[in-house]
């Protein structure tokens, strides 16, 4: 299920809340855990078995660590087993294929055959989230959770199951035994939910289906303009669709008294690339930070470790994205442009103009979409050459479709930035009336949002595929 | 960097209004929760003209379980949302209201023409499409010992530029046409050009196309007639010779439905009479196991029940049957034709019934061989009429 569908608004949620409301709060967690397996069997439901044996695991792991922890030498041995099952399971179900057909390629294993496993939703999420919990508690930065209900709940945790933001362990150990509720907390939830329904819903679908209209049209007749109009909504479509998802999360998070970290800070006001990376997707650099690259050393073991600590993190971070080489190449992508800002380009940049810097990080960025979205790079190596004038700068199509979707452009491009919530802010400071007005605003864009469901089969999430 | 992502600061912070946001958002989402399952369900759309997703019950558990787990439960659940959700249709309205405010010229693919059309629109074609079906057709029709001819009915776009929004592209509309005719170039079957004799009529300010449904209207109908005619060399009854009827001003449309646009006006349909009294019968055949048995005789060409349905284009013909037969009430001898047809060709029956006895094959629903009708009848021509939507965009299944 997703949270942008009608029955999780309309089914799911009313009565996930309502039962969770109804109980006292040493059920609360109990409630969780199931209508959060639920909620993750809804589409598969033989994986929920797949689910139940990682917690169990995980568990059980981290019981050990806990217990043989003046044991340094058999709690690292408990670690490593955990952390082997975890990424066993999650290879097996995401990159097996990957391996299957890239090793049949050579003659004397063309006899395998890719075995097709539908991947369970959310899985690397999930993974990377309960993996966290081993080595906090291995490090002592998380207590254990010897309650398996709350350390279910923790896992399964619905709002940022199936697309983060990846909760780390130690961020939320505290808030899983005591946490407030309030009238306060869930009226910033629910807005903070709407807010996140309108971008997923008005923005991210909108420009998603645009950008589809224009990979249809055949590569002899997509001009430039008409390659970066459609690029240009894909950038969009992947960051309103993406934190839309975090939005959500956060919100319904914290009308059941969770406090996420926040997912995405602007990204696309980034002013260079080492910028982006820390606004984009925080909870995962901030898991990679954390769990692979200072372990590695991070930056204290010279250059050149620093830069084959690097480029690890990134070969896995594009890795991680999809069992696909255009995945890998994402990522080494960013790894390449990262080291030559670390090397003198961050450098350069300050000292230039404020523009320069934006226009710079863009550019990559849009590039960097160009190799996530096209999973054949063929396809995406025809698109590349539309973009830079193989069928001509600019036709009546590019034209027509450019002009009538402007004002959908400048709404896109204004809500990729913070004036919005400034400005409602400001507002909201400065006018009593529009404080009173403003819940019929969110109540007006909730319905709003409702009726593009209503209307629209259209609905992929494309963070589904991860 | 101001922290953008702070809380409302709580000095400022209105009560009342936490209280309203938490009770209108509690309202909304368990206030529809509970309609859509106390509303009874719909079981036809009108509107949409199709069969709608009740809410799905199963006769034991163990039909639930396997329901259940195969994920099929879970897809009726997400069509019974989408289908019987509380005040959709006004939803979709709504809808279609933000992108003309938007400034948007089109929603859900159908454009916002000129004086109230709706405009289905197609991107560029995909030229192996019409490659393969033309080559396809080509197979089942050529070798046959009788003339074959094609027409391929223009959709909207292709031909009521006048109601298109300004600067809108031609290149698909022509793309798809230039493709079409280099594939029949190399065939034995006669190209019709249709779209040029009514583009002509169109830029002279008649209209020949519905504004809210995406067929062409009876007067559109007739001058594909008059092309046809021309082309295959009979006399065509003149205007003069029909006696036109309005027998609706209430129709909408496939494309008024799909748009949402509930501000534009229903279109009027027109029915051609000729005036020298002559009168048709219409078999439509009905096949089981293969043998084909004559399932209703209608007497003409209009179906008026159609009339109070939404579907009012089914007035021509009742719709469409696999096959159909059309004679006229005489004892004059008559050639038959052959033609194999879409929707289009109903409206355009009673014109080409005038010169011809003639026996419709839709092969969207028609399993037989083109090649044995041929053999086990006594036709003077096939005549292919299937319009470019279904041409460029669908696999024809014809043999």
């Amino acid at each position: 299920m997703v949270f942008s569908s009608l029955e999780f608004l309309f089914g799911y949620l009313p009565i996930s809340l309502a039962l969770y409301f109804l109980v006292p709060f040493k059920y609360r967690n109990f409630i969780i855990f199931a209508v959060s397996l639920a909620f993750y069997g809804w589409g598969e439901p033989v994986y929920i078995a797949l689910m139940a044996a990682t917690i169990v695991i995980d568990y059980t792991c981290g019981y050990f660590i806990d217990k043989y922890r003046a044991n340094k030498r058999l709690a690292k041995k408990i670690l490593i087993l955990s952390i082997v099952l975890n990424l066993g399971i999650l290879g097996f179900f995401k990159y097996c294929d990957f391996f299957i057909v890239n090793l049949s390629k050579i003659a004397f294993l063309s006899f395998l055959k890719p075995i097709g496993l539908p991947l369970p939703i959310g899985i690397s999420f999930y993974t990377f989230q309960i993996m966290s919990y081993t080595i906090d508690v291995y490090r002592g930065e998380g207590g254990v959770q010897k309650n398996i209900i709350s350390f279910g709940a923790y896992v399964t945790l619905f709002p940022q199951l199936i697309a983060g933001p990846i909760v780390r362990y130690k961020d939320i150990d505290s808030q899983l035994n005591s946490r407030e509720h309030s009238v306060a907390l869930f009226a910033d939830g629910a807005r903070r939910c709407v807010a996140g329904l309108a971008k997923k819903v008005l923005l991210a679908n909108t420009a998603g289906e645009l950008f589809k209209m224009y990979q249809t049209i055949p590569s002899d007749s997509l001009s430039t303009v008409g390659a970066w109009t459609g690029i240009l909504f894909y950038t969009f479509q992947i960051y309103f669709d993406f934190s839309a998802y975090s939005d959500m999360a956060i919100g319904m998070g914290k009308m059941m008294g969770f406090t996420f970290l926040e997912n995405f800070n602007y990204p696309y006001i980034s002013k260079s690339i080492t910028d982006f990376w820390r606004r984009w997707h925080i909870s995962l650099s901030v898991w990679f930070r954390d769990y692979v690259y200072i372990p590695l050393g991070g930056s204290r073991k010279g250059t050149l470790n620093t830069y084959r600590n690097l480029f690890i993190v990134w070969f896995l971070t594009g890795f991680w994205h999809g069992a696909n080489w255009n995945y890998i190449i994402w990522g080494l992508y960013f790894f390449v442009l990262l080291v030559i800002e670390k090397a003198f380009l961050l450098k350069k940049l300050e000292k230039l103009p404020e523009f320069v810097g934006h226009i710079y990080a863009l550019f990559f960025i849009i590039m960097g979409w160009l190799i996530f979205v096209f999973e054949d790079t063929a396809a995406g190596m025809e698109y590349f050459k539309n973009m830079f004038g193989s069928a001509g700068f600019i036709n009546s199509q590019a034209v027509y479709d450019l002009v009538r979707t402007l004002p959908l452009l400048i709404v896109l491009s204004l809500a990729s930035t913070p004036y919005p919530k400034r400005i409602y802010y400001r507002l909201y400071d400065r006018f009593p009336s529009f404080r009173s007005a403003a819940p019929i605003l969110t109540a007006a864009v909730l319905l709003l949002s409702v009726a593009f469901l209503v209307d629209s089969g259209f609905n992929p999430f494309l963070y589904l595929i991860f | 960097m101001k922290n953008t992502t702070a809380p409302l600061c709580s000095e400022k912070r209105s009560k009342f209004g936490d209280v309203l946001v938490t009770t209108l958002f509690v309202l909304i989402i368990f206030g529809f929760s509970i309609a859509i399952f106390i509303i009874p369900d719909k079981k036809f759309s009108n509107d949409e003209n199709r069969s709608l997703q009740v809410f799905p019950t199963y006769p034991n558990i163990s039909a639930f379980t396997e329901s259940f787990f195969s994920g099929d439960f879970g897809k009726k659940i997400s069509d019974y949302y989408a289908d019987q959700f509380p005040l959709r249709d006004a939803f979709v309205g709504v809808k279609a209201m933000t992108e003309r405010v938007m400034l948007e010229k089109q929603n859900n693919d159908v454009i916002f023409g000129k004086d109230g059309s709706l405009i289905t629109r197609f991107y560029y074609p995909d030229v192996n499409i019409i490659d393969a079906n033309i080559k396809k057709i080509n197979k089942a029709l050529s070798g046959l010992g009788i003339p074959a001819y094609i027409c391929v009915p223009p959709r909207t776009q292709d031909v009521m530029s006048v109601w298109l929004p300004d600067g809108f592209p031609e290149e698909p509309s022509n793309e798809a046409f230039e493709a079409l005719e280099n594939e029949l170039a190399d065939t034995q079957i006669k190209y019709i050009d249709l779209r040029s004799a009514l583009l002509a009529k169109a830029d002279m300010g008649e209209q020949i196309y519905y504004r809210t449904d995406h067929h062409w209207e009876s007067l559109g109908a007739y001058y594909a007639y008059r092309e046809i005619a021309d082309n295959i060399g009979f006399k065509p009854k003149e205007p003069d010779e029909f006696s036109v009827k309005t027998v609706t001003d209430s129709f909408f449309g496939t494309t008024w439905s799909k748009a949402g646009a509930k501000w534009i006006k229903p279109d009027s349909i027109e029915s051609y009479e000729p005036i020298n009294g002559s009168r048709f019968e219409v078999d439509i055949m009905k096949y089981r196991d293969g043998r084909g048995d004559i399932a209703r005789t209608m007497d003409g060409f209009y179906d008026e029940s159609c009339l109070t349905t939404k579907d009012k284009y089914a007035y021509f013909l009742s719709g469409n049957y696999a096959d159909v037969s059309i004679r006229k009430i005489t004892d004059e001898k008559r050639e038959t034709l052959l033609v194999i047809k879409d929707s289009f060709v109903n409206s355009l029956v009673p014109f080409l019934a005038q010169n011809y006895d003639i026996r419709l094959i839709d092969p969207r629903q028609y399993t037989g061989k083109i090649s044995d009708i041929v053999a086990s009848g006594d036709y003077c021509a096939i005549l292919c009429c299937i319009n470019m939507d279904i041409i460029s965009g669908s696999d024809v299944k014809i043999a």
